[in-house]
């Protein structure tokens, strides 16, 4: 079925299905746009969306991120393979040698290791980056570099003050000077204060009845602004962005914003996703959900509130944006486009996963059973009276209420966990001599497993 | 004939509203009004000229100086719960503010920061960023501010004492200005539609300031939407609903109380409310409130202006009567013409004070021409034939000079015609030395003769 076909009639239903406020959707095919909208940018004020409201873009926001990078390293100014400590000689990690064992490349790929989730508050001044990355101190890295995929917003973050001090300019004005003005995304912002000129979408949440309710805190903290906490724009704006990405590194007037070469890089494969059938790995900046990209790269976000997607299709020469701005937009993400996208891009349609009915044989669970950590986030899991492996995900930023998991093993690695009504792969890794798993990786993230003393 | 009227403008608010906007360029108004038992509210236009969404009767406007009246009841609250003395010297408080280079005079109260009398130079724009410490910053840079004058001589309209006055509520709460403001007043009196900072206004149907063209039109929102936070108290960063606005003024009216709440004792409301200084033009400040009294009654209220909006509330307590009336641009002198005059006139039988005679003999105007000037401000007047004419300069905010006639009256004050076609102010030239030269010319502000 076409991409386009009843578009604004299948949002509109699919976010009634979800109970989504609103949503905006903007897909580039057959060399022209098309844009639809449905529901309210803010359940509160009932305002209704355009193609004009912008939503934050969460976590894409690192792919514009990566590009201000790769602009960098064409200027001279910045180097893939340098380690962060040569841009950053003051940072400060909690183990002494890691700053100089991880490089800008690492960042980019969320290999280098470091527990990747820390949301400081450091104010709402040009100075928030620089007073962020002064106070990692106590970060531990979950792995060595270059090891394994951990998916790491604090390395975007820390990349922004790289950027910064490279180019003498706050992150912020990098990324209008550099990418959205050449661009002419005049409805990008990177504040609350320069959103209130736009109509725009508030996040929102499930209420305890059910309903969405706003997010009280919209577009923060700035410290999390390069991996994507403040930045939001409209569905065509993603599409602009990404076609600049499909063609060749020029921008709809031929500005050019990154050459041929880097453009090559960002979707060279550098991380291998082991860990999902979701996508293939990480390019630098894009999501790869095939090893080449040349059938399908993109990118999720997810903040305040909302959630993003961004694909491009460089063989079918197609760009879908989707905004949405609802914590369970995902919803309908796979209710328009996952499948759809699938066979146009021609790769393996998305996994239905399940719950296996039985434990496969061999497979012991008890040593699976234990406490996995990284910060702000903890799974303890557990044998059951039914001798299920269950337990709780908790923690700093896991919300009000702990959220219950069951898991089932497909095999010795692969799992899956049912959580909150919806079913995510978990991975486990690490294994030693009494089969106990050293790690557990879920939603891209590596947890450490925690044995009492 | 008065009931009539009256009638007249309720039976047709909304039609009234829209017709004051067309009128006066304005992209977007509310205007709430209380009389008596009665609530009557009205919206029209849009919150944004290029977004278009309509302004509804729960959007929030910046209400610019009319915040001063709030920060002034955090202070009486501070005062009510024996944490803040009104006599006592604000170096009891902030015992290390520096004013002209200087640690600040003993004589400095508190009270004289409420009713605009302590003589600091007060148009000081810094802006001290984003983050909590806006206010501790910009205390601390006062340090570079200019006595006009002696504590308590003379009324000075005074945006830094304002943001010195919401330092003090932080230093003796312990917390931000914004979040006193919102757990302490804006909460309690159900103002809960309401933002002092961006992230909170973009959850709410927000409205954004508009240019003025030269020729009256109005264009797009203003370059700056939001204003620095280092002036937050007097005004630069709070929004607010116009029924918002109109429950805090009917607190005042009703001896500090909203509902069963107490938000302020009765006695601090009446102090709030009584005049403690008279001006040129023969009005006079209470605490926070400015307070007309005419043969016709007691008017209380204060207007704003901030980033491209701004906001009248107005009131006559003894008539329980309350206008507030928010929009976002255009000719904002004309709109008040259209609205809140006309109501004050209609439903509260208001008249303004009878300005003095115009005078009739010749006068040597000589002695009153010169240079006068504040930090913000510098007035050159020349005398003409009959009358004295005034060029300025804004020294801090790009805005067109002004350019202006006083003329004289009868008992040696001055009518400045301000705005071609407008209500003249009265104003008036202080301590006239031997030869008749003046140390001040006040208009609104003191200026003070500098050559």
């Amino acid at each position: 079925m076409s991409l386009l076909a009843d578009l604004h009639q299948q949002l509109a239903q699919s976010i009634e299905r979800h109970g989504v406020p609103g949503a905006a959707v903007a897909v580039w095919c057959d060399g022209h746009l098309h844009e639809t909208s449905a529901g309210v940018a803010n359940a509160h004020t009932r305002v209704h969306t355009t193609p004009d409201t912008i939503f934050q873009i969460g976590s894409i926001t690192k792919s514009f991120t990566a590009t201000l990078a790769l602009q960098l390293v064409e200027q001279g100014k910045l180097s893939l393979d340098a380690p962060i400590a040569a841009y950053l000689p003051q940072l400060q990690l909690a183990e002494r040698d890691v700053p100089a064992a991880i490089t800008i490349r690492h960042l980019l790929a969320h290999s280098s290791g470091i527990d990747g989730d820390l949301l400081t508050d450091t104010g709402r001044d040009a100075d928030a980056l620089a007073r962020f990355v002064a106070s990692l101190g106590s970060v531990r890295q979950l792995h060595p570099a270059g090891e394994l995929l951990s998916y790491c917003n604090l390395g975007y973050n820390i990349l922004g003050r790289v950027l910064e001090a490279v180019s003498g300019e706050v992150w912020d004005d990098l990324l209008r000077q550099r990418i959205l003005t050449p661009l002419g995304l005049t409805r990008a912002v990177t504040s609350a204060d320069a959103a209130l000129r736009h109509r725009v979408a508030i996040g929102h949440v499930r209420g305890e009845g059910g309903e969405p309710q706003r997010v009280d805190s919209p577009f923060a903290p700035r410290s999390n602004g390069p991996s994507g906490m403040t930045m939001a724009c409209t569905a065509r704006e993603l599409v602009i962005f990404g076609r600049a990405h499909l063609d060749g590194g020029c921008g709809p007037d031929g500005a050019r914003i990154l050459s041929q070469t880097s453009i090559a890089t960002m979707r060279t494969l550098q991380t291998a996703n082991a860990y999902s059938d979701k996508y293939r790995g990480w390019g630098l900046g894009w999501m790869l959900f095939d090893e080449a990209a040349q059938r399908m790269f993109g990118h999720d976000g997810g903040a305040c509130g909302n959630c993003a997607f961004l694909r491009i299709l460089p063989g079918a020469r197609t760009i879908v944006a989707l905004l949405v701005n609802h914590e369970r937009g995902m919803g309908v993400y796979r209710d328009l486009f996952a499948s759809r996208l699938a066979t146009l891009a021609g790769i393996d349609p998305p996994v239905q996963l399940a719950m296996p009915a039985r434990t496969p044989d061999g497979v012991e669970l008890a040593p699976y059973a234990g406490s996995y950590r990284r910060h702000g986030q903890i799974i303890d899991l557990e044998l059951d009276a039914q001798r299920r492996l269950a337990g709780r995900l908790h923690g700093e930023y896991v919300g009000a209420s702990d959220v219950k998991l069951e898991l089932a093993a497909f095999d010795a690695k692969r799992f899956v966990a049912a959580a909150a009504g919806t079913l995510v792969p978990v991975h486990f890794s690490g294994f030693d001599e009494r089969g106990r798993p050293a790690r557990l990786h879920v939603t891209d993230r590596v947890f450490i497993r925690h044995d009492p003393a | 004939m008065t009931t009539d009227s009256a009638a007249r403008l309720l039976d047709d608010l909304p039609d009234a509203l829209e017709r004051a906007i067309a009128a006066s360029a304005v992209p977007g108004a509310v205007l709430a009004i209380q009389h008596g038992e009665h609530r009557h509210v009205a919206s029209a236009g849009v919150l944004n000229a290029s977004t278009g969404v309509a302004v509804t009767p729960d959007a929030i406007f910046q209400i610019g100086s009319v915040t001063k009246v709030l920060t002034a009841t955090l202070v009486m609250q501070l005062v009510d719960a024996g944490l803040l003395s009104l006599d006592a010297p604000v170096l009891r408080y902030l015992p290390q503010l520096q004013l002209n280079a200087a640690p600040a005079p003993a004589s400095l109260q508190v009270r004289h920061l409420l009713n605009h009398t302590s003589g600091i130079d007060g148009d000081f724009f810094l802006d001290t960023g984003r983050n909590d410490d806006a206010l501790e910053k910009y205390a601390a840079a006062c340090a570079a501010l200019p006595l006009l004058a002696a504590p308590g001589s003379y009324f000075s309209y005074c945006n830094a004492g304002y943001a010195i006055l919401g330092r003090i509520v932080e230093v003796v709460t312990g917390n931000c200005w914004d979040d006193v403001l919102r757990d302490r007043l804006l909460h309690p009196i159900d103002a809960t539609e309401s933002a002092t900072r961006a992230e909170q206004a973009v959850r709410l149907r927000a409205a954004v300031g508009h240019q003025l063209l030269p020729d009256g039109r109005t264009a797009d929102a203003v370059d700056r939407l939001t204003l620095p936070r280092s002036l937050g108290p007097a005004g630069f960063t709070l929004a607010m609903t116009a029924t918002g606005l109109l429950d805090f003024m009917l607190a005042h009216f009703a001896g500090g109380t909203h509902g069963e709440k107490r938000i302020v004792s009765a006695e601090s409301a009446a102090a709030m409310q009584t005049p403690s200084v008279t001006l040129a033009d023969d009005t006079s400040w209470g605490l926070g409130w400015k307070v007309i009294d005419s043969c016709a009654a007691r008017l209380i209220g204060h207007d704003g202006g901030a980033a491209g909006q701004g906001a009248f509330l107005w009131g006559i307590p003894a008539r329980k009567l309350a206008v507030a009336l928010l929009h976002n641009g255009g000719n904002s002198a004309l709109l008040q013409q259209h609205l809140v005059a006309r109501a004050l006139r209609e439903l509260g039988e208001w008249s303004p004070i009878e300005p003095p005679p115009v005078r009739s003999t010749p006068l040597d105007l000589a002695a009153f021409a010169g240079v006068y000037e504040n930090i913000g401000m510098r007035l050159t007047v020349r005398a003409e034939a009959d009358r004295l004419r005034v060029v300025g300069e804004h020294l801090q905010i790009p805005a067109p000079p002004p350019d202006f006639i006083l003329v004289p009256l009868a008992d040696g004050r001055f009518a400045a015609h301000l705005t071609p076609g407008g209500e003249p102010i009265v104003v008036a030239f202080l301590e006239r030395d031997t030869h008749g030269r003046p140390a001040y010319l006040s208009i609104g502000r003191l200026h003070r003769r500098v050559a």
